[in-house]
Parts: C-alpha cells; structure tokens; sequence
C-alpha cells in the first residue's frame, strides 16, 4: 500500500510544480527588473512575428533582417532613405543630421546635427558620438559591412593599429574597449564642433550617403556600450522612437514608446516582436487575432490572393533582390566553358519558377539588377528562356544533346524555399539534356564551401543593402573581391573598369549608362544564371495605418527596416480581436 | 546505499567527460568556422581571421580542450558567440526554465492519460476497451512528433482555435498544452501498455488470489493491491523518459517556437557556437546522468528484495 | 531529442534500464515487458524436449494477429520499394506540367506536390529509404549492441567496467549532434547520414541486455562445463551463449526497426537526410510543413505511411516477444 501512496505523491509533486513553474513567471529579464506581459490585442502595442532569433541588437552586429528591422526603431542614423521619390523610389533624407553638404571634388562631406536629440538615457548628442560610432564600425570584428567603409579616410589604418592596440591589452573586455582613450581614430571624420562632422574620403564614393543610412551606421552613446558591455546587445540604448522594455532572447522583445523622441512621440504604444519559427504558424495566429502583421508563407500566397477576406489584407511589395545559380568561374566543368552557362541560362523557365514553384512570391529575372533599382534597364534583352537556343548553345559547348557532359553538382542551402526552387531548376535542366546533382547544404558548411570556391554551381540570393547599382556590379563581380563577396570569382577586366568608372562618374545618367554596360557584360560571361527578384508579401490588419504602401523596396521581413514607425498607428481593434 | 550512490557519482564522471570529448571533436571536425558563420554571408576573408583569432581558434585542439574542461571544473562555461557574449550559463538557466516545464507537462499528461489507460485495460484484457486502448497506445508510439505537432495545430490551432499555437508566455499554461500533447504522447502510450502488463503480471500472484478470496471487489484488487505492486517498473520508465523529454524536445520546440534547450542546442550546432553547443551537451548529460541514478536509487529504495540485499 | 532520445528509441531505452541495464535494477529484469502479451498459461511449454525451438516460435508467432498483420504491411511495404520503379505510376523526381497541386484524384491517387510530382510514386520510393535505413541502423546497432554486449558480460572485470561508461556514454550523447556531424562531414546528404547516426547511437539498450544475460548464462552449467573442457572463449561465445541470449535481443530490434524509421523521419524533416530531388518521408513532411493547412495531402499520406510502417514493425515485435516468451528470461532450456 505504501507504494501507491508513494506513487500518489509523485504524481502529486508532478503535476503540482507543473502547476507552479507553468504559473510563475521568468526571473527579471526585463530592462527595470519588471516583468512585461505580452500586450493583448487592443492595448495599443503593435505585434509582429519574427521567425528567428535576433542574435545582437547592437547595431554594429546586425548581420540579420529581423535584428536590422528592431535595431531600426531604437536607434536613427544621420540619413536615412525614404521613399518619397518619384514612383516611391528611396531618396536620402535628413535623420540625426538636419542638413548635410558635400565638397565640390566629391571627397568631404559635412553633416550638421540637429540641436537637442537625446539618447533614452537623457544624454544629449554629439559630434562626437557620431565619430565614435562610426569608428567602431570600422574596429576589428565591426560589422559584416565594413568592407564599403573603408572608402573614408584612414579607415583601413585605423583597423590595423586599433587591431595591434587590442592584442596589447589583457584579454578580458573584447571589443567594449575605447579606443579614444588611446589616441586612435579615423583621420578622415574630424569633429568640427559639438554639432558638425565632417567625413573626408579616400576619393569620391557615390553610395556613401546610403551607407551612412544603413542600420550599422547607427549612432551609439559610448557610456552606456562602455558600460553594458555584451548586454548593450539585449538591451540596447539609443534615440530612437521606441526603446528596450523587455527582452526574453528565443521568446519576445517588447519595444516602448519612448516619449522624449526629438520628433515628437510615436503613436502606438509599443511593438511586440515573438518568435515564431514556422511562418505557416505565424499565419494562423494572425487569423487568430494574436498578431498584427504576418508573413505569407511559401506556396501560399496563391491561396490567400483568392481568399475574399485576406487577398484585401494582403501587401505585395517588389524588393531589392535577386536570386540566382553562381558557377565557380574558376573550376568546375562549367568555369571555362560560356556557351555552357548561356545554355543553362535559355534552359530555365523563369516564369514557371515564379507562377508555380513559388506561387507568385517572386517576379522572373532578366538581369542582375532589380527593379528599382537605379540603373534598372527596363528594355534589357537579357537572359530568358529559349530551349532551342539551349540546344543549339549546349552543341557550341560541345555536348550536342548533353552528350559527354558529367553532372553538375548544384549546392544550395537545405532549409528554406531553395529546396523546392532548386529541384524544379533540376527537372528544368534534364529537360535540356543537362544533368545536375543536387547537394543541399546546411547554411554554415554551405558558407564555409562557397567561400573557398568548392561549390562549381550554387544557389543564392543577394539583397541589396542600399538602392545603388554599386552594391551589386562591384560587390559581387569585381576582381578584387573574388572569393569575398565575389563568390564566382568572376575576373573580368571589362567589368572592373566599367564599375570602377561608374563610380567614379558623377552625372547620374552617365554613371547609369555605365551600369548598364556592365551588366550587359556580366549577363554576357553569364557567371549568375539569373532567377528571380524576391517580393515581400505580407498580411497587415486592416486597422493598422501607416504601413501599407510605404513599405519599400529594403523591406525584406515582418520587421520591416525601412518604414518609418512614428506615423504607423492602429485603430482601436474591433471587439472580436479581428477573428475570422 | 550512500556508497552506491558514491560509486555511481563516481563512474558518471568517466562518461561526462567521455561527452565532452566525442563533442568537442565533432564540433571541431564540422565544416565552416564559428567567425564565418557569425559574420554572415558578406564578411571578408580577414575579418574572418581577425574574429577566429579573437576567439582563440587558432590554438591546437588538445590544448583548446584542456582550456575547456579547465574551465568547465571550475563551473565556467564560457560565454556564448552567437548571442554575443552572453554567459552560456545564463542562457541555459533560461532554457532549462521552459524544458522543465515542458517536461513537466509531457510527463503529467503521459500519467494522467497512460496510467489510467493501462488500468482500464487491465481489467478484462482482450475486452473492447483494452483493444481500443492499446491500440490507441500502439498508434501513439509509432506517430511522429512533428506529425502529430501539425496535426495538433490544425485541429486544435486552426479548425477549433482554442489554443495558442506558438510561443511561450511564462504566465501562460494553455501554451503549453499542445507542446506537452505532443513531447509526451509517447511517453503516455509506454505508460500504459507498461501499466497493463505490470498489472496482468501482478493478476497471477498469490496475495491477489488471497484478496479475490477474502471477497474484495475486483476494482478495488485491481487499485490496492495489484497496481501498487505493479508499479515499481512505471517509475522507472518515468524517471529515464522524464530524462530523455528534458533534452529531447528539438522538434516539439521548433513547431511551437518554444525557447528551450534543445532548440538551443540545434541552433548552437548551426551558429558553430561552440561553447553554447558544449554548455548544451554537459548540461543535458548532467540531468540525464542524475535522472537514471535517481531512478535507480529510488528502486533500489522502494524494491524490498534490493533493500535487503 | 526525437531523434535518438524520448522519442525514437525512449522504447529501448526503459526497456533498457528494466531490464537490468542498471545496475540495482537487475531484480526488474522481468518487468520490462509492457507489451500485449498472451495470457498466462496459453503458452505451450517449450524446453529441451519440445520440437524445435524455432519451429515452435514461428508457429506461435503467425498465431498472433498482430504480428501477421505486420508482416503482411511489411511485405506490401518491401513490395512497393523494391518494384517502384515498376508500379509507381510517375516518375519522382520529374513533375507533370500543368498538374501542379492537385488533390486526390483519380490518376493521382494521392494528389500532387508543387513542382507536379505525384505524392503515391514519390512515396514508393520514400518507403526504400525508410526501410532500408530502419533496417540497416537496425543491423549495425546489432552488430555492437551484441559485440559489446557479450564482451562485458562475459569478460566482467575491467573490461566490463570501460565497455559500459562507453556505453553509458553513448547513451547520454545526444544523438543530434552526431546526426548533423556526420551530415556536415558527408560530401552529400543522403541516408547513409541517418544510417550510421541512428545506427551508431542505438546500440546501448542491445548491449546492456545481451551483457544482463550473458552474465546470467556464463554462470549455467553447461557453459562452465565447456569452459572447463577447454573449448575457446570466441566458441563459447558464439554457439553457447549468443543463441539463448537472442531472444530478447531479437524482439528489441524488431522494434527498434520501427524507432529507426521515426529516427529518418525525423532527420530528414530536419533536412539531414534528403537526398534531393529523391523522396523520403520525412522529407516529404518538412516540404508540406509551409502549406499543411492547405495542401493536407502532401503531409497526411506521408504521415500516415510512417505511422503504419512503425506500427507494423511494433506489432511483429510485440508477437515475437509473445512468441519467445521473452518475459521468462529469453532462453528456452
């Protein structure tokens, strides 16, 4: 009998710290030690799924979509881009900076910034925040985009002394060290006053305005990274409209309203962020009245489109990206052998691939630049799909009827939409007599193989980290940088001088002109079989204002990094938390 | 019994760092560097460098590992890359949280469905109700989790929508019905199919020929005498799979969105956060080790024939 | 995690640590069995004089319903594998145009995915990854499990004592980290990864049985009496020992044939496993996870399938456990 009681006990015990554990709640995570509730549907907080973990919100670090889109309302950057051109295109506008000027020879620019902007801790700032900020970016182990930053003047110097500086230190504080303190610098951004910065560059750069606009070249209070070290990442402090109110890293991250915001306060009162890892779960908590905002998962945008209700729910945004299959110019069968590659590139239907593969997710590609894009040439010929002219390209290339040609091993990344997209490419291609083997890869060996030039076809998508024609034709086609971000190694000097001119070039229409030379070029050596250019599909609730249509091209997630959150407010929900 | 105790403690030591070892050399034998993963897609090949050589990855292995245990003795795991530089304790105090919990629920839905079950069935085996049940518990066992996760969200997620389908609210208990459904729906078909046969086993002994003789209800042999005695092997079932739901709740954690450890682990392996990913390893081995000593101490405790001998 | 721990094979494992893996718990070795079994008294005795063993236990064993059903699903399951290529109405790999996304219908019995591709002939080649991969990770956990297993229980003494921190080892390793080590480590995925993973971290419960009794059979008579007419340890071993300590061993295979494939599934839902554009149904689930709520059919028939392959490995193992009568100690002498 003493056993059943025994049993009795346990099950008790069990059932009963369930009970408890179920009912109390995670220890002091928030940033005042209090805990925060999730917000519930009518209480003024905006509720966006993310469907990862953002691993850093320190600005320096945001290496992914959804850290750049929170980081985004917690910090500002001088510029920023909105979309207020002609058509919705992205212009440059003042941010931190109220004005800013450049030099007749194209190298100094001057930013003024605004009087009284505060930090969330009440600190006003300065010039010299700016300095700081931007030369942390620049500081060994900075950001994954410092590589265009090097433009400025003594950037790279500066990285090399501040690089032997910290192996002179003892271990210990990582990269929360100044450097300030020990006399080092970027010669090129000289503090002018308490309000004015200049930034000298090397020699002229086009996109340096958008690169000042990225979420990286946020502005930072020195005292509180100094200060927080790895936890300024969990609980970031900046002069954003929203600031940290709580952070469950893997769970949530709820965002207040902060009220001093130098542009006045924002409408809503906050936003909520939870991960939720499968999209096609995210959806349905959205119908359930549990978010505000959710991502169209794969394959079933087709379905909500000819939903009565969703379809009036659904935003369809063109982004600033392309998809496509890199080959290894430098070995592999496909590396010498061009007519190979235009035979791929006529074999593929890119349409189909778009209409059905991915159910209108995504609109076909004919060249490298996205839509949008400035230098987009809406009359490029382009790749496209022809079978015969695959046929009679693959006879020039010496394998009439695919005959001799060994399998061309494809490597892709295994998780995500490539899986589908690039078994659809396989039956495309075996349909012109080319054979391809498929080898998915997970994402950090699919890294590691790419970047050491393994992989001879591969699979990925690029997006642009601003709206110029740069980030694409140099970064992912000069020879300088093959085997970095130039993964095909493409070497091409016809490529190099045309980038390199066009960059050099200041009348837009020249430099356009120069941008399309080069992309004609690169559709010509076909190193990308180009694919598609991504959308960004979404479903907002029809009382949330100030989204829908000023989403932009740089929006790639729920998070949505480029809209502008101050003017986004939400009606007061309807009674059924918007159940359907 | 201390000394038995004493003596398993001491042989789980060997294992622990067994564990360690085969992961570490795993770990290190992947593919792609931590610095390259963390950097994403778009870092240069000296960035790269710069990061592998502040993380101290250029260093032997032999001598990494040594650093490692090193620290570990001292109860230092490190701290971890990919959520840059948090505490790999901290993180993992925080995982455990909702494992535990998730655990917990697994386990209490296992035995509130599982025991009764194998009961009721026992009491006319081949009857209606045994048929249906054991194969209702045959069917659990052989249900893969996800499966039945999205199963689960479309039925009671989507069609009936009386419960969350994702997240973790630490107030909440109604998010962890459907992620306990799943993680224990194993676990409550063992149960009962392990209820039953204890008890039919039990059904043959004298003392139940002795109560059936002294007149005593069949339901009441049935609950006093022989599930009582039947019961012994159950706790070992719950105890060792009390161990493997703790840390084995990868694709549970996934479907629900839950931030728990094995989620964690499965994340660290991709970041190549190798200390997350050890942290992960040590902790899950500790509770596993202490789980099936525990569950061993308590039958040799409860088990009379053990307590003599 | 699901894929070697609670979920998979938690079976073996309690039935591991019941059966005397533990060290107190010897004394439970006969409460392992939470399986449907035959009543007491309906088994006919089995000993030196009856027939033959074997014969016998077939016999009982296509007694049992159960088991019969489980064999029968086994076969049309091994059937539609090895003659796919013959009965699959489509090709797998390539979609028909146009056909994209259809629900069951006639002609697509079981609808098509989203690239066209019929969802039956997809999972007749399916069932040739699951089974093979179930049967094969079975076979090489076999392998050590019984190597192990006898090694310990027969030599005791130090060697013992390593062999089972090893095994220990093994079995607090959680089997992930293996699984996406070697998928790192493999030039291609394919279901070798799930194979040597699950094959590789399977092994334990085996060898802690095969090592409970080859204790309790190296103490029998007729062992010491060969041992002590000089015959060799590996001769002992293998014509002595291993065939009475099979039975048990035999049913715990059986079903862990049946984890095995929830193990595949489980990697390749995973991504680890998937051999693109070669089905596997796991596979097959993670590709309809996006849609489920829409295109059902894509993730239900795949489902199903596993559920019904595992169900049918669980039911042979619980016959032939009725059928060996494992509960007594295995051995019929």
């Amino acid at each position: 009998m003493s056993r059943l009681w025994f049993f009795a006990a346990l099950w008790l015990c069990m059932a009963a710290s369930f009970l408890l554990l179920g009912r109390s709640r995670a220890a002091g995570t928030a940033a005042g030690g209090a805990d925060v509730p999730a917000p519930g549907p009518d209480e003024g907080f905006f509720r966006v799924p993310i469907n990862a973990n953002p691993p850093t919100l320190d600005p320096t670090w945001v290496v992914t979509v959804v850290a750049d889109g929170i980081s985004r309302r917690i910090f500002n950057t001088l510029v920023r881009h909105s979309p207020d051109g002609p058509g919705g295109s992205l212009v440059i506008r003042p941010d931190l900076a109220e004005s800013f000027e450049l030099s007749a020879d194209g190298r100094r620019y001057t930013f003024r910034l605004r009087p009284g902007v505060r930090f969330h801790n009440g600190r006003e700032v300065t010039a010299r925040d700016v300095k700081w900020s931007l030369e942390r970016l620049a500081f060994p182990d900075g950001s994954e985009r410092l590589f265009d930053l090097d433009c400025i003047l003594g950037a790279r110097a500066f990285r090399e002394s501040a690089l032997r500086w910290r192996r002179s230190l003892p271990p210990g504080n990582g990269v929360y060290v100044d450097w300030s303190e020990a006399g080092l610098g970027i010669e090129g951004i000289r503090v002018l006053d308490d309000r004015t910065v200049e930034i000298e560059l090397g020699e002229p750069f086009a996109p340096f305005l958008s690169l000042m606009a990225l979420t990286p070249a946020s502005i930072l209070p020195k005292e509180e990274v100094l200060r927080r070290k790895s936890d300024f990442g969990r609980f970031p402090v900046g002069t954003g409209p929203f600031r940290m109110a709580a952070h469950e890293p893997n769970s949530h991250i709820l965002l207040e309203r902060f009220d001093g915001y130098f542009e006045g306060p924002a409408r809503l009162k906050g936003i909520f962020y939870r991960v939720v890892r499968e999209n096609p779960v995210a959806l349905q908590e959205y119908r359930a009245g549990r978010f505000d905002i959710s991502p169209v998962p794969m394959g079933m945008l087709r379905e909500i489109r000819s939903d009565p209700s969703l379809s009036r729910e659904l935003s369809e945004t063109a982004g600033l990206s392309t998809a496509y299959l890199g080959i290894n110019m430098e070995s592999g069968p496909a590396a010498g052998n061009v007519h190979l590659r235009r035979a791929m590139a006529f074999a593929i239907d890119r349409e189909y691939l778009c209409s059905t593969v991915l159910g209108g997710a995504a609109v076909p590609a004919k060249g490298v630049l996205p839509p949008g894009m400035p230098a987009y040439d809406p009359g490029l010929e382009g790749q496209r799909y022809d079978p015969d002219a695959a046929r009679r390209e693959l006879e020039a290339a010496g394998f009439p009827g695919g005959k001799g040609l060994p399998p061309l091993r494809l490597y892709y990344r295994a998780d995500g939409e490539g899986r589908l997209v690039c078994q659809a490419i396989q039956m495309q291609l075996r349909r012109a007599s080319i054979s391809v083997d498929l080898r998915p890869l997970e994402w950090g060996t699919f890294l590691a193989r790419t970047r050491r030039g393994e992989c001879p076809m591969f699979r990925l998508a690029w997006v642009a980290d601003y709206p110029h024609p740069h980030n694409f034709l140099h970064t992912l086609f000069h020879s300088s940088l093959a085997g970095e971000m130039n993964r095909t190694r493409t070497r091409d000097p016809e490529v190099d001088r045309l980038t390199e001119a066009a960059l050099r070039e200041a009348g837009p229409a020249k430099s356009a002109e120069l941008y399309r030379a080069a992309e004609r070029r690169v559709l010509e050596l076909a190193p990308w079989i180009v694919l598609y250019h991504g959308k960004t599909n979404l479903l907002i609730k029809p009382y949330v204002r100030g989204i829908r249509g000023r989403i932009t091209p740089l929006d790639v997630d729920t998070v949505l990094p480029g809209v502008d959150f101050l003017k986004v407010e939400m009606d007061s929900v309807p009674e059924s938390g918007g159940r359907r | 019994m201390w000394g038995y105790i004493a003596r398993r403690l001491l042989q789980s030591v060997p294992v622990l760092i067994g564990v360690t070892l085969i992961s570490f050399a795993i770990v290190h034998a992947l593919p792609g560097s931590p610095a390259e993963v963390l950097l994403g897609p778009r870092a240069s090949a000296e960035q790269i460098d710069a990061a592998a050589e502040e993380l101290g990855l250029n260093r032997p292995l032999p001598i990494q590992y040594l650093k490692y245990l090193g620290r570990l003795v001292r109860g230092d795991l490190g701290v971890s890359w990919s959520q840059k530089d948090l505490p790999v304790s901290s993180i993992l105090v925080r995982d455990l949280g909702v494992s535990v919990r998730l655990a917990l629920g697994a386990m209490t839905f296992a035995m509130l469905i599982g025991i009764p079950l194998g009961i009721l069935s026992s009491r006319r085996p081949y009857g209606l109700l045994d048929n249906l049940a054991m194969g209702a518990s045959l069917i659990g066992i052989c249900t893969p989790a996800f499966w039945l996760a999205m199963l689960l969200i479309l039925v009671f997620g989507v069609w009936l929508r009386w419960l969350p389908i994702s997240g973790y609210e630490p107030g909440s208990l109604a998010h962890l019905v459907l992620p306990s459904v799943t993680l224990g729906a194993i676990s409550a078909a063992v149960l009962a199919r392990m209820t039953r046969a204890s008890i039919l086993d039990a059904m043959g002994e004298d003392y139940i020929r002795t109560a059936r003789a002294r007149g005593l209800s069949e339901w009441r042999t049935l609950l006093a005498h022989a599930f009582p005695n039947a019961s012994l092997p159950l706790i070992t079932v719950i105890g060792s799979n009390l161990a493997s739901l703790f840390t084995g709740a990868v694709l549970t954690e996934t479907v629900f969105s839950l931030p728990g450890m094995g989620r964690e682990l499965y994340e660290a392996i991709f970041n190549r956060d190798y200390n997350l990913m050890l942290g992960c390893i040590v902790v899950m081995s500790v509770i596993f080790v202490l789980a099936n000593l525990a569950v061993d101490v308590l039958y040799a405790f409860l088990d009379p024939r053990l307590r003599r001998g | 995690m699901e894929i070697s721990g609670g979920r998979t094979s938690g079976e073996d494992k309690d039935r591991a640590t019941a059966f005397g893996g533990a060290d107190a718990g010897s004394a439970a070795a006969g409460a392992a069995d939470f399986g449907a079994r035959t009543e007491p008294g309906t088994l006919p005795p089995t000993g030196p004089g009856a027939p033959s063993p074997v014969a016998a236990a077939w016999r009982r064993l296509i007694r049992n319903r159960g088991a019969v059903f489980g064999m029968a699903v086994i076969c049309a399951m091994g059937l539609a594998a090895l003659a796919a290529p013959l009965l699959s109405p489509y090709s797998y790999w390539d979609g028909v145009p146009g056909c994209e996304r259809l629900g069951p219908r006639p002609g697509f019995w079981l609808g098509t995915d989203m690239l066209g591709r019929d969802v039956l002939s997809r999972m007749m080649y399916g069932a040739r990854i699951s089974l093979a991969v179930g049967i094969a990770a079975t076979a090489l956990s076999l392998v050590i499990g019984l190597s192990v297993g006898l090694t310990a229980g027969y030599s005791r003494g130090i060697l013992d004592a390593v062999l089972m921190r090893v095994t220990d080892t093994v079995y607090a390793f959680p089997g992930i980290l293996l699984a996406v080590g070697i998928a790192a480590i493999a030039e291609k995925p394919s279901p070798w990864i799930a194979f040597v993973a699950l094959g590789l971290s399977g092994w334990t419960g085996i060898a802690r049985v095969t090592r409970a009794e080859t204790m309790k059979l190296a103490g029998a008579d007729y062992v010491l009496a060969a041992r002590a007419l000089g015959v060799p340890t590996l001769r002992i071993l293998w014509r002595h020992i291993l065939p009475n300590a099979l039975s048990p061993v035999m049913v715990m295979a059986t079903l862990a044939i049946g984890g095995n494939i929830l193990g595949e599934a489980a990697l390749s839902f995973l991504g680890l496993g998937a051999e693109d554009p070669y089905p596997s149904w796991g596979g097959m689930l993670a590709e309809a996870r996006d849609h489920f709520t829409v295109y059902w059919w894509m993730g239900v028939f795949p489902g199903l399938a596993i559920v019904l392959t595992v169900l049918a490995f669980n039911m042979i193992g619980d016959g032939l456990r009725d059928a060996l009568d494992v509960r007594s100690g295995g051995a019929p002498y």
